[in-house]
């Protein structure tokens, strides 16, 4: 026996098939054993799948979410901080290959770099303690022309500035968290 | 209902973690029902359906508000199963099911309980004997009564794809279901491992 057509239509949504096709159908399985055996269990199957219930997760399942999602955020933040100090590791490494690079003539001739650094902390020294000098009589000049409240105020700001940036540090640093039940 | 799904959903997507907790609170069970079916024991599901969730929570900003959140919920869950069963190389059975299986307390019902637990059993392997893809557009159109078009959407298949994946599927569970029958038919008297456990319960 051809079940070909049969069979197909069988499986098919019977929503799809027109009249015709539904009562060739249905006459064939009266027919064949075969196609209404495999007609049978698709009925008996899908039966059985819509009687299935929704089957559910056991208690406290959104608590064991909410951890889960803190710890996620945690590893999140760690890797973060780990990717960070690779990059600056790395940019270090290769900044500092570029410069031996660039000063190998110099590091040949190690004494002669020695003492032209040496030189060169000396005139810096030199211009710091210069500078200092200069800043120094600048202080004094200004505090003969500000007033004290004025010098109370800026150094109060000051300090409430140093305070916000470091509880911002704190906060931005931080991994944000959320209430568990 | 739908307006406050609304409302969690928009406060989700600007990262308001309480509001998405409210809807993992809303849609744990159907979640966990997918990944229970398409995955077979309670463990794995729990950890898909955890897992979903997060990756949901973390994509948030890539739902499209024109559609459904729950079928973009279920599938991430979807794809999320389908990959954990094909880096499964072989059928995983837990073995707190098969060392001591959950047996319904001796009282008036018994056997109605063991026929739905065995009838449940037949569900999984059955499921189990499709194709992951397959598997997922047999729990889309049976449990959650979705239409082809939210099929297409979900499994990111075409319609006549999924007209050949649910035809194909119906087909092999019909045969599946026919053999398996076939089966218990040719030996109704040998007791099944839970009867026999429920016979000892019993009988101590």
């Amino acid at each position: 026996m051809n079940h070909m057509p049969y069979q197909g239509w069988i499986f098919e949504d019977r929503r799809t098939l027109d009249k015709a096709d539904i009562s060739a159908l249905q006459s064939h399985l009266a027919d064949c054993a075969e196609c209404s055996a495999l007609a049978e269990g698709l009925q008996q199957v899908e039966q059985v799948l819509r009687a299935q219930p929704l089957q559910g997760p056991t208690e406290g399942f959104t608590l064991r979410w909410q951890q889960r999602l803190e710890i996620s955020r945690q590893q999140a933040h760690r890797r973060q901080i780990w990717l960070t100090l690779l990059v600056a590791v790395s940019g270090g490494t290769v900044l500092l290959g570029a410069l031996a690079f660039l000063l190998w003539p110099w590091l040949k001739s190690l004494d002669l770099t020695l003492w032209a650094a040496l030189y060169q902390v000396f005139t810096a020294y030199l211009f710091l303690s210069r500078a200092g000098e200069q800043f120094l009589l600048a202080l004094v000049s200004a505090a003969k022309i500000i007033p004290l409240p004025i010098w109370a105020l800026s150094i109060g700001v000051l300090c409430q500035l140093g305070v916000l940036w470091v509880v911002s540090f704190r906060l931005l640093t931080n991994p944000r968290r959320i209430a568990l039940k | 209902m739908q307006n406050s799904e609304t409302e969690w959903v928009r406060k989700a997507i600007k990262g308001d973690a309480q509001a998405f907790t409210q809807l993992v609170e809303l849609y744990q069970r159907p979640v966990y029902n997918l990944c229970y079916r398409m995955l077979g024991n309670a463990q794995d599901a729990e950890d898909a359906a955890q897992e979903t969730f997060l990756r949901a929570y973390q994509n948030m900003r890539r739902y499209d508000n024109n559609r459904p959140f729950s079928t973009w919920l279920l599938s991430i869950a979807a794809h999320y199963c389908i990959d954990q069963t094909r880096k499964r190389r072989y059928p995983l059975v837990s073995v707190e099911e098969l060392v001591e299986p959950e047996l319904p307390e001796p009282s008036p019902g018994v056997e109605t309980v063991v026929s739905r637990k065995e009838e449940q059993q037949r569900v999984r392997a059955i499921l189990e004997t499709l194709d992951p893809v397959d598997r997922a557009a047999v729990i889309f159109y049976y449990w959650y009564d979705f239409s082809y078009d939210e099929i297409c959407q979900s499994l990111s298949l075409t319609l006549s794809a999924v007209k050949s994946r649910l035809h194909r599927a119906r087909r092999a569970m019909a045969e599946e279901w026919s053999r398996s029958q076939a089966q218990t038919s040719a030996a109704p008297n040998t007791p099944t491992r839970q009867e026999q456990l429920l016979a000892e319960r019993m009988a101590s």
